[in-house]
Formats: C-alpha cells, structure tokens, sequence
C-alpha cells in the first residue's frame, strides 16, 4: 500500500478528534471540560457533517460519561471519550469499573491540574491520580504523537481488554497548532481493523457482567489485570513497531537524548521534554554529560526499559508534574523504588511545573547542578524554583 | 484476534459458551475470563431451604356441595358454565341429577343458602343455572349413558315415578342394571307431575326429564296398581331388587265438621284434577286451610281458576313452612293469608258449602318444633264465606296400600338413610320414609338407595357407603361410578367459609333476577311464572361463584411467586417447586378461594 | 378488583419465562416479582442494567445469573447513561430491535442517579428506566431515600429523628422532562402491570415506569402480605396508578372511594410508632398528591376505571 500522507495544521486536541474519526470510532460519550472541550466538540462537529458515523452522547458529567462508554463498549463497539482535572476526577468510580469490566474504552485525557484553587493550566496531577485504576498511560510529547498514540491505543487496549489514556498537557499541546501528517484512511484501516469481541451484551447469549465475586475468585481477577498490563508491554511494542513499518514513526516507552555515556540525566513526561533538551546541549556544550528522557509509556511502568537505558553510575533526576503529599512525585517514588537495590544510580526526584507554572530549560540547568553539585537531596522531594 | 490466551483462554471461553466445569474458586486465573461474566443460571442454588412453611394445594369444599340434599357437584357444574364448557357442564349435572330442569324449577335451593356469596352481594342464582342447564336441547340421556357401567345382567324393580324412583332408576341405569318403574297413574313423576302445578313446572319439561331417562333404557310400567297386578312379595322373587318409593298421598284429615262435603277438597286432588287439565268448580270464593308449599301452591292455582282464594293459618306468615319466594309471589297475585286462625266447623247451607267458622289464635311458648304454639282465644269465633275448601293440611305415608305383609312394612317404614331395609333385596326412599319431604331430598334419597342396591347386588354390602358422602353430607353418585375417593369425599375436607377467601378478587356484582310472570287477570292462566336464563345471563351469573375451596386454576399463585416456583405439570396441574420456594406465603394469602395451605416444614 | 384477564395470566405464566428460580431475593421481595413479571413482558430480546441495589445481589453471584437476558452491572448512580450507552453501542451496530432496560431501585433513581435519570430523559435517549421503588434503601439496611414517606422509620430516621419531609414526586419530576412516557404500576395489579409494561416496550425514546415494590424485611412486614400491602397502596391513594403522555397528559387510574389506609399502615411495622399527628400527616401527603394528580387527570387524560377501563 503506498503511504499517502496529508499534513495538516492541528492542535493537539485536533489531532486526537482526527484519530478518533480515523479510528471508526462507534459511540462517544462525554461532558464538556476546559482544556479537553474542543476535542469533542471536534468531534461533534465530525458527526454532524456526517464525516463521522459515531453515535455522540453529550452527557450531564464525567462519571456518566464513562459510564456510557462502558454500556457501549459491552456491546462490542469501539468507544471513545476525553476530558481533563476534574472531569476525570469525577470519573474515578467508573474508572475502575471501565477496568474491572474490561471495556477497552480510549481516553483522552489533558492535563489540567485539580482545585481547589481554581486553575485551568496544566499540571499532571489529574491523570497521575488514576495511576492505580489500572488504565494504561501514554504522555504524549507533540501533536503528532498525539495522533499516533490515540490510533495505537484502540489496538493495543482491544488486543489486552483493558482500557488506555492518551494524555497531553493543556494548552501546550491541547491548544498550539503543529503539522500534522494524517495517514490515508485505508492505511488506517489497515492497521486498526474493526473490533471483535468475545464476550459482550448479546441477546442471544445472555450472561449477566459485573456480578459478585467472593474472595476465592476476586484476587484471580486482579491477577489477571496485572497479568494483561504485562502483557500489554510487548504488544504496545508490537502495535508501535507496526505503526512504525507504515509511517515511519515509532513510539518508544522511553524517549531518550544523549543518555547513552551520560553521567547526569533528567526525565519527565508530556512536553517539559524540550527544555529539557535544551538543558542537555547547554550542559554538553561544557563537556557535561547530560541526557533527558521522555517516559511516553507509563502505565504499564517501563521499568526494564528504564534499567536498561539508565547507565551504572549515572545520576538520575526525575521531574514530577504531580505530586503524592507525604510521599513525593509519582514517577520519581516509583523510579527510585526500580534502583532501591542499585547503590551506583542515585535517584532524585523533583517536584515541577504545577498548575501551569512554566519549565525553563534554565529550570532543568538548576536539576542538573543540583545533582553535580550534590545540593539535591536524595531522600527528600526537591520543590522546583518555590519560594520557601 | 486472540492473540493472548492467557488474557481470554480457550478454558474460559468454553466455561461461558457451556458452563464451568469445576467451582469457580478451584480455577486458575487463565481457567477464569477476564471479567465477572455469568455461565450458569440460579436453577441449582437450594433456596428451598429457607423456608420454615411450605404452601400445599389442598381441596375445600364449596358449602353449596354439603347443601344440596341432592348430592349436585353445584360448585363443579356451575364453574363449568362460567367456562362456557356448557357440555362438561351438563354432564357434571347429570351424572348426579336427572331432574336439573325440575329442581332448576321448583327445588328450594339449600344451596344457595349455604352459599358464601351471601355475605357479600347475594347467593349465587344457583338454581337458574341449573334450570338453564337441564334445559339445554342439545344434551340427551345418552350422552350420560355413555360414561355409565357395562350391563350388569341384574333387574331391579322401582315402584312409583315420583323424584325419589326417578333418581334410583337412573342411578341403577347408570349403574349397568335393567330397571323397570312401576307407577300407578297413567304417566311419570309423581308429584312432580300431578302435586306441582304446571306454572311452576311446565308438563313438557317433566316430559323432556322423563325422556331422558327412558333414553338409558329404564322401562316404565304406567296404571299399575299394586295389590291388582302384583304384591311387594312377588316382585321381590322376581326381581333382584325391589325400591319402592310410593310417596305419601294420604291426606290428613281436618277433624272438623263437614270435612266430607263435596266442596272441600283434598290439595292433592284439586291440584291432581288441575294437574289433568279439568277445571273444578271451586266457587269464587276458595279458603285454604294450612301453611306448607301445597297449601301455597292451591291457593295460586284456585286464584288462575278464577277464584278470591283465602289461606288459612293457625300461627303467623313468618312461621309458614312454603318457602318465602313462594309465599310473596302468592300475595303478589292477590292470594289473601289469614294468619292466627284455624278452623272450628264448615258452614253448610243444605248440604251446600256457605263458608268456615274458624278462631283466633295467638302465639305461646315454643313447641317441640321450635316454632311459637298456636293458642285459641275464646269468644274469638269469626266466619269466611266462600264456596270452596281445600284442606292442604299435608300428606301420609300409607303403606298399607301396597301390602299386608306387616313384616314387609315394618321393614319398609325403618328403611335406613340408604333405602336399606331389614329385608335384604327391599329398598325403600322418598316421602314414602319420611324425613324432609322436598324433591332435592326424595332425588337425593333415591340416589343413594341406587348406589346401595348395586352394593347389594354386587355382594359387597359390608363396604362402607358413607366414604362417597360429600364432605360427610350428600352421597356423590359420580364418586360411585369411579369406585373411588373423589376430593370432595375424601375425608378431612374442610368447609370452606367466606371468611377464608380472599375478598380482594371478587369486586360487587349484584345478582341476576329476572323478572317474573306473576298472574295479573283471573285467565285461567298456568304459563310458567319464572322466566329461564339464557345463556349469555347464565354465564354471567355463573361469573359470580367464588369456586369456594376449589384451584380453578386461575394463575394468581403462578403470577404471584417472586420465585417462578409455581410451575404446571405435564398434566397441566399446578405445582409447586419445593427446591425453589422460600416459603413466604404469598400465594397461601392472595388464593381468592382458599385452595393452598400453608403447612409447617417438618 | 378482579382477577386477571385470561391473555394476562397467559402471558405472565407462559413457559417463555426467563427468569430462573433460585435467585436470592428475600421471601415475599415485591422487587423480584415485579422483575420476573416484567421480563414475562419482555421476553428475550433486551439487555438489563442494573446498579447497586438489591437486584444486584439477587442475580446471583459470579458464575450465576437468574436473569436468563443480558445483564450489565453498573455503578450505583450509572444505570441510565449505561443503558444510553447501550443503546448507543447497539445503534451504531443496527441492532435497534433490542430493548435496553435500566432497573433500579428508589435510592439509585430519586437520589444517587437522578442527575444522570434527568440526563438521560433530557436527550430522549431509547430506554427503558424502570424503578422499583421499596421505600429506602433496603440493601444496605433500610436507610432512608428520598423516597421514604414522612416519618417512615428507616435505620437513619429513626423514631426520634423521623425524615421531615414527604416522599419526593418523581413523577412530577420525570413528567417535567417531556418524556414520552411514564407509567406507575403495583404488582398486585397484573393486568394494568402488563398493559403499562408492552406499551412502554412499543413507546420509542425514554420511557420511565415507577413500581410500587413492598420489601418484606425493610418495611417490616409478614412476607405473605407482599400483594396485600401493594393492593392496599393502590385502593386507599397512597401509590396512584397513572400513566403520562409526553409529560402533559395524564390518565389516573380513578379512586372514587379509598380504601384500606388504616391497614396499610397497620400491616407495616415502620409505621408502629406513628402518633395521631404523624397519622394525619401522613395522610394529608397522600391526599394532597392525589388530588394534584387528579385535577391535572381531569384537565388532561382523564379518569379511567378498573383494569384500566376508560370510564369518563
């Protein structure tokens, strides 16, 4: 098939709508929210011109919203919906349902930090706060990546029956135009077939979903989430490299720059990842070896992709957009619980960019010289740039 | 698609599509689907053990079935009408009556006094339907015939066609016996016949009553007058059995002067010549002396010939044996009750009746019938004018008119509740051994001396009869003929009372009455008083039976059950699931007519 | 009132009855007759959502389900937009034939998920919302909703700090969405039960059927009275049986001559410690729905008679 590429100028929640329509989307159900509301109103927009036959329901909140979603993916159909902070705090109940369920519903989450007070800016807190529902997590870092990751999540979460956030940061990507390349429709369909299911609310035979379960069964049921979330590793693996052989982009777990001899390395997720770089050639431009790299996958945790990307003796500071109070950042507790037994990577965590609070490249300059410079503290949650 | 077998193995697609093959609990995680889906229904979880009272199906019995004198299944043929199963209806009738269109007429209807439905809006018109019933064209004595017994070889004897010879012949014919019916006039039916005036039962109707019963082969031997042809003994060496049901048609005497004069007539032979299509010459002034049903039914008869007819009665209306009906429909038609007053002497003017010089009385202390005695008041004398007496002071047994054998009478006279006499082959019934006298108990009476007849003849006397009385009541000839229990003459049958039944179900619904023919000129008038039902009138009043104690298989247990353990069986019976009812009762509560218990779990 | 019409118990006894004996209602649950009643309407081309509440358990656990048609469990307040997601799903795959229902209880309906009912009536969406309606809720232990009538005791309102105020009018409530139709049936009442039921089964858009429901342990009374209380309810106006036409029309089901309060109330242990003052309270409440009801009956669809006989 020839690879007929269209580029298009798109905000990121643009981007999303695009991929959504590409993916044949069925029923999508959701609740207007600043910054996710142009998605589906993208959306809508999409349907009423009849460039989309999908079924939207506009409903009264978040937590019915997915609970449409999950009416409507039992019945076999592919469902989608997007929201961003409180929208997906609402949700939280149905979260766990939309996982427990199996429904591979896709979510496109952005980024906009949780009241009170009041902000519309992004932080990651909102989705960080979900890290436990069982979603799987992709932190997109461009538009683009936006559209490759949405697409990639309807196979990958119909493949392990569970469902997957494409998150992006509010406004930085939400609402800033990049081009885009939108694959030819076929390409599409190509990749990402209809949905089959095979279990799901049929007439003709009845089965009751979601009943009580006792304990001597409940655990296996647990098990087997965590079991699909691992499996889920290798097939996102199998879905990118695909998606890489018709495009020629390939989503990767871990973006990395300059980590391979670096001593001193950054890591955050979503679109901090550009100071960042920027960070790492003013640091390399003085011989420093610096790196950055961009965690896109975070549910399921990359962890063997971390051990095997971070070199023995480097020192690694991570960048939280959220943070557990009395605990830390919720990538940085969980990196440093990967190197706990590895006394050769020291691990730092930071604490950054909360409720739209920018991140300089100047920023990530003062994470590096906190680490060279031994003024970080290992132990402790490092607040960035506070006034304390 | 699958590509991950341990996300959605080929085990637990399997488990879903078939069912589990091991407890959930026993299976490994690749074993389980992902998500809690169902493969099993709750057919098996033994909720049954939960319950502390178990419903049962239990029988009742309507208090119209141990009323009727007869023995009818009245709540069976009148359910059967409100199915608009007139057929299955008739033949429920038949089986135990054959005179439906007779009683439908002129029976007093116990029944309805029993019936629960009184308590709320008015007894159901039992006896219309039953009339409606007998009266059906389309259903003839041998449509009965049919269900009977093969023949037996065995010949019985009847004397006298009134109700109770009627009853015993078809029951003997259904029975698989050859009957013969001796009767002394010159057709069938006794008092029906010659004692009921025509306006309460028309002729043609008996006629079609008899014919029916000569449909089943009963011969009948009419002007046979015994002691002429032949005595009691002979006919019990030439016959198997000999009934002898000869009424009682001795008309007791007034004691009074005058009683002999042309002018004063007996009721049974005013209403016999009536009867016969002769008009006798009454005067036009007639008195009655006497309060039961033939005094009523005289003194209607002389008002259509013509006549002011007076009754005379020592105590008052309210104390008057006739039947109230009876006694209203009398005054609705002019007839004039003079109460508290008997008759001292009759008034003859040259051997011409002039009138009656009667007395007062007043009421004393009960006697021994309950009803308050009549006293004269002295110096009370006061005289009717009329032309015509009928003394309808009521009727004797005269046995003496068949035999001499006073062995054979005694026998006769203490014939038991069966018919059974002390001579083993000589049964006896009808007013001819006391006890009431009203039609429903003559036929009732006849009925049961057949069953004991074909006891006798078929060598099982010793076997108890009482087993096929209704809940201990009326004899069930239908039982009979199954040789077996019937629910209704099983033992321990309750009664079922209105307070048992649900009242929740049967909303007001004011009886039917249909308007009367009741006389209006002095035209000579014997058409019938009492119109029929048609039809669509009987169904709806058949509507009106509650069905007392009977499962008519109305469905509201089956509705009703939270569990769905009320089930049909193949027989279409109605059934109840032991392993899934819980026990709460519902349907014990809400059965509209008391046909499911409760019982303790043992 | 009679006993029912013969096409009445053919359709509620008939073999086609998907529901399976075995399930775990209480004995004598109002709620589980009504459902097995309903599915005989039914039959078996529908899917079922049901939320926390009672029927969630009564279904059986996993691997067992009584229900013998799709069942979709759902988060307490999530029974409608489930259902409008159903429906949505079914739609977009053609399969337009299938009855999508959502059966919950008073807590789930007047409550929890009232906003997400509203919603879900507000877009018309093409289901079936049935309440089965027992006063409280039952399945936690008889906590009072906002369906629990004044004074009623519950766990949480207990004799000394009885609920203040009336039941809520849902009825009113779901009749200001303009809906096509809403019905209310009794269970002791199968034949305007059966009637209410196929015509919401034809009716297109958002249907809602409110169902008077006696709960045995929750309202405290002897299970065998499960009907009597509900026939109680209907014959003295405490639950009027009525149906709405797009919000406007409304046909009662006429009660010229009520009967049976004192019992209903004296059948029903909640009530024990009803004093004169709570009596005539309780009374008033009904009375003053009824006739609110009634004067809208008389300026719209009118009265009808027994078994939904059109009367005036």
């Amino acid at each position: 098939m020839s690879v007929r590429l269209e580029k298009v100028a798109l905000t990121g929640n643009q981007a999303l709508a695009h991929a959504v329509r590409m993916a044949k989307t069925q029923v999508v159900a959701a609740y207007p929210i600043t910054p996710q509301t142009s998605v589906v109103e993208t959306i809508a927009e999409f349907c009423a011109k009849g460039e989309m036959d999908a079924h939207f329901i506009q409903t009264e909140s978040e937590h019915s919203s997915m609970s449409a979603c999950i009416g409507a993916s039992m019945t076999g159909a592919r469902t989608f919906t997007a929201t961003s902070s409180q929208g997906l705090a609402l949700m939280h109940e149905m979260l766990h349902w939309a996982v427990g369920a199996r429904t591979p519903i896709v979510l496109g989450e952005v980024n906009r930090a949780l009241a009170a007070p009041w902000t519309i800016l992004s932080d990651q807190s909102d989705s960080m706060a979900q890290r436990d529902t069982g979603w799987m997590q992709f932190y997109c870092g461009n538009n683009q990546e936006v559209f490759d990751t949405a697409l990639l999540a309807f196979k990958l979460c119909e493949a392990v029956l569970l469902p997957a956030m494409v998150v992006l940061d509010a406004f930085v990507l939400s609402h800033s135009v990049e081009g885009v390349l939108l694959p030819h429709q076929e390409l599409v369909n190509q990749y990402l077939p209809l949905r089959e299911t095979l279990a799901k609310l049929d007439p003709d035979e009845p089965h009751a979903f979601g009943g009580m379960m006792f304990p001597d069964v409940f655990m296996e049921q647990r098990f087997k989430i965590e079991e699909s979330m691992d499996i889920a590793r290798g097939v996102i693996m199998e879905c990118a490299t695909e998606w890489d052989a018709l495009t020629g982009r390939l989503l990767k777990p871990l973006h990395c720059y300059h980590t391979e001899d670096a001593e001193y390395i950054v890591m955050c997720l979503g679109t901090a990842f550009g100071a960042a770089m920027q960070a790492v050639d003013q640091l390399r431009s003085k011989g420093i070896k610096a790196g950055a790299i961009r965690m896109w996958q975070y549910r399921p945790f990359p962890t063997q992709e971390l051990i095997d990307t971070i070199p023995d003796t480097s020192s690694l500071a991570v960048v939280d957009r959220a943070v557990s109070f009395g605990c830390g950042g919720p990538v940085g507790t969980e990196t440093k619980a990967i190197f706990s037994g590895n006394n050769q990577v020291k691990v730092y965590n930071y604490i950054a960019g909360l409720g739209g609070r920018e991140i300089r490249s100047s920023s990530f300059e003062k994470v590096f010289s906190g680490m060279m410079e031994n003024t970080a503290s290992q132990n402790k949650i490092n607040w960035l740039e506070v006034r304390q | 698609m699958r590509k991950h077998p341990e996300i959605f193995s080929d085990a637990a697609l399997r488990h879903i599509k078939t069912g589990g093959t091991k407890p959930p609990g026993e299976m490994t995680a690749s074993e389980l689907p992902p998500m809690a889906v169902s493969w099993s229904s709750t057919e098996h979880l033994p909720v049954g053990e939960w319950k502390e009272k178990a419903p049962k199906y239990v029988r009742g019995l309507s208090p119209c079935l141990t009323h009727c004198p007869v023995g009818n299944d009245v709540e069976g043929f009148v359910s059967k009408v409100r199915d608009n199963d007139i057929e299955t209806a008739v033949k429920l009738l038949l089986a135990e009556n054959p005179l439906p269109a007779t009683c439908g007429r002129v029976c007093y209807h116990p029944c309805e006094d029993g019936c629960n439905r009184k308590e709320l809006d008015g007894a159901v018109g039992i006896r219309a339907i039953e009339r409606y019933l007998g009266d059906h064209p389309e259903f003839k004595g041998s449509d009965i015939w049919q269900q009977a017994k093969p023949s037996s070889g065995k010949k019985i004897a009847v004397i006298g066609s009134g109700p109770s010879g009627l009853a015993c012949a078809w029951g003997l014919a259904l029975l698989g016996h050859k009957v013969e019916v001796y009767e002394q006039k010159e057709k069938a039916g006794g008092l029906l016949r010659y004692g009921i005036p025509a306006y309460r039962l028309p002729k043609d109707v008996l006629d079609r009553e008899i014919g029916r019963i000569t449909d089943v082969g009963v011969k009948f031997f009419y002007s046979w007058k015994i002691g002429e042809d032949r005595i009691i003994k002979d006919m019990l060496a030439a016959f198997d059995a000999v009934f002898v049901a000869a009424g009682a048609v001795k008309t007791r005497q007034l004691g009074i002067q005058g009683e002999n004069n042309n002018n004063v007539w007996s009721a049974l032979d005013f209403l016999n010549t009536v009867a016969n299509g002769i008009i006798p010459d009454i005067g036009a002034r007639c008195v009655i002396i006497g309060g039961g049903n033939s005094a009523v039914d005289a003194a209607r008869s002389a008002r259509r010939l013509g006549a002011e007819s007076t009754i005379l009665y020592r105590r008052t209306c309210n104390e008057m044996p006739a039947h109230q009906a009876e006694i209203d429909d009398a005054i609705a038609e002019g007839v004039i009750i003079s109460e508290l007053a008997v008759p001292l002497e009759f008034i003859l003017e040259d051997g011409t009746l002039r009138g009656v010089n009667c007395l007062r009385t007043r009421l004393g202390e009960p006697d021994s019938s309950g009803r308050r005695k009549p006293l004269p008041v002295p110096g009370s004398d006061f005289a009717i004018e009329c032309e015509s007496v009928i003394n309808a002071l009521g009727e004797m047994v005269s046995s003496e008119d068949l035999t001499s054998n006073l062995q054979l009478i005694r026998a006769m006279k203490t014939a038991d509740a069966w018919g059974k006499s002390m001579h083993p082959s000589l049964f006896a019934g009808g007013d001819f051994t006391g006890g009431e006298r009203t039609v429903a108990h003559a036929i009732g009476g006849g009925k049961r001396a057949a069953m004991a007849i074909d006891r006798f003849l078929l060598g099982t006397k010793n076997e108890s009869l009482e087993r096929y009385r209704v809940g201990g009541g009326p004899a069930s000839l239908a039982s009979y003929l199954r040789s077996g229990d019937s629910e209704v003459t099983a033992g321990g049958i309750r009664t079922i009372q209105f307070d048992d039944l649900n009242p929740a179900y049967f909303p007001a619904r004011e009886r039917a009455y249909l308007e009367k023919h009741l006389l209006e000129s002095r035209d000579f008038e014997f058409s019938e008083v009492e119109p029929g039902m048609n039809q669509a009138q009987a169904i709806e009043e058949a509507e009106r039976c509650f069905s007392c104690g009977r499962c008519t298989k109305c469905g509201l247990c089956q509705i009703f059950c939270p569990e769905g353990a009320v089930r049909k069986n193949n027989k279409n019976d109605l059934m109840i699931f032991d392993s899934h009812c819980k026990g709460c009762g519902i349907c014990v509560e809400e059965c509209p007519r008391c046909a499911i218990e409760f019982r303790e779990e043992s | 009132m009679n006993e029912p019409q013969a096409q009445t118990t053919e359709l509620l006894t008939a073999d086609h009855c998907k529901t399976s004996g075995g399930h775990l209602a209480c004995q004598g649950c109002g709620g589980a007759l009504s459902l097995r009643m309903a599915l005989q309407v039914f039959g078996k081309e529908c899917v079922f959502v049901i939320p926390a509440c009672c029927m969630a358990v009564i279904d059986g656990p996993f691997p067992v389900s009584s229900l013998g048609v799709p069942l979709m469990h759902i988060a307490f307040g999530a029974t409608a937009p489930t259902a409008s997601g159903i429906r949505a799903g079914f739609a977009a795959q053609g399969k337009d034939e299938i009855l999508v229902v959502g059966w919950a209880g008073d807590g789930a309906t007047f409550d929890i998920g009232l906003g997400a009912v509203s919603a879900a009536a507000d877009r018309n969406d093409d289901i079936l919302y049935v309440c089965y309606d027992n006063e409280a809720y039952m399945n936690t232990g008889v906590q009072q909703s906002g369906a629990t009538p004044r004074a009623a005791w519950t766990s949480t309102s207990p004799r000394q700090a009885p609920k203040y105020a009336a039941k809520k009018d849902i009825i009113s409530i779901m009749a200001a969405h303009r809906i096509p139709y809403i019905a209310s049936v009794s269970p002791s009442h199968p034949d305007d039960f059966v009637r209410k039921f196929q015509l919401a089964k034809k009716i297109k858009g958002f249907r809602f059927i409110h169902i008077f429901s006696p709960c045995p342990p929750g309202q405290r009374f002897e299970e065998r009275n499960t009907i009597k209380i509900a026939r109680k309810a209907v014959e003295s106006r405490v639950f009027p049986l009525l149906e709405i036409y797009n919000g406007k029309k409304l046909t009662l089901q006429d009660i010229p001559d009520p009967q049976g309060l004192e019992e209903y109330i004296k059948l029903q242990r909640r009530f024990d410690h009803f004093s004169t003052e709570d009596r005539k309270q309780f009374e008033s409440d009904i009375n003053t729905h009824w006739h609110e009801l009634h004067d809208w009956a008389i300026q719209s669809g009118g009265l009808t008679g027994e078994n939904g006989k059109r009367n005036s």
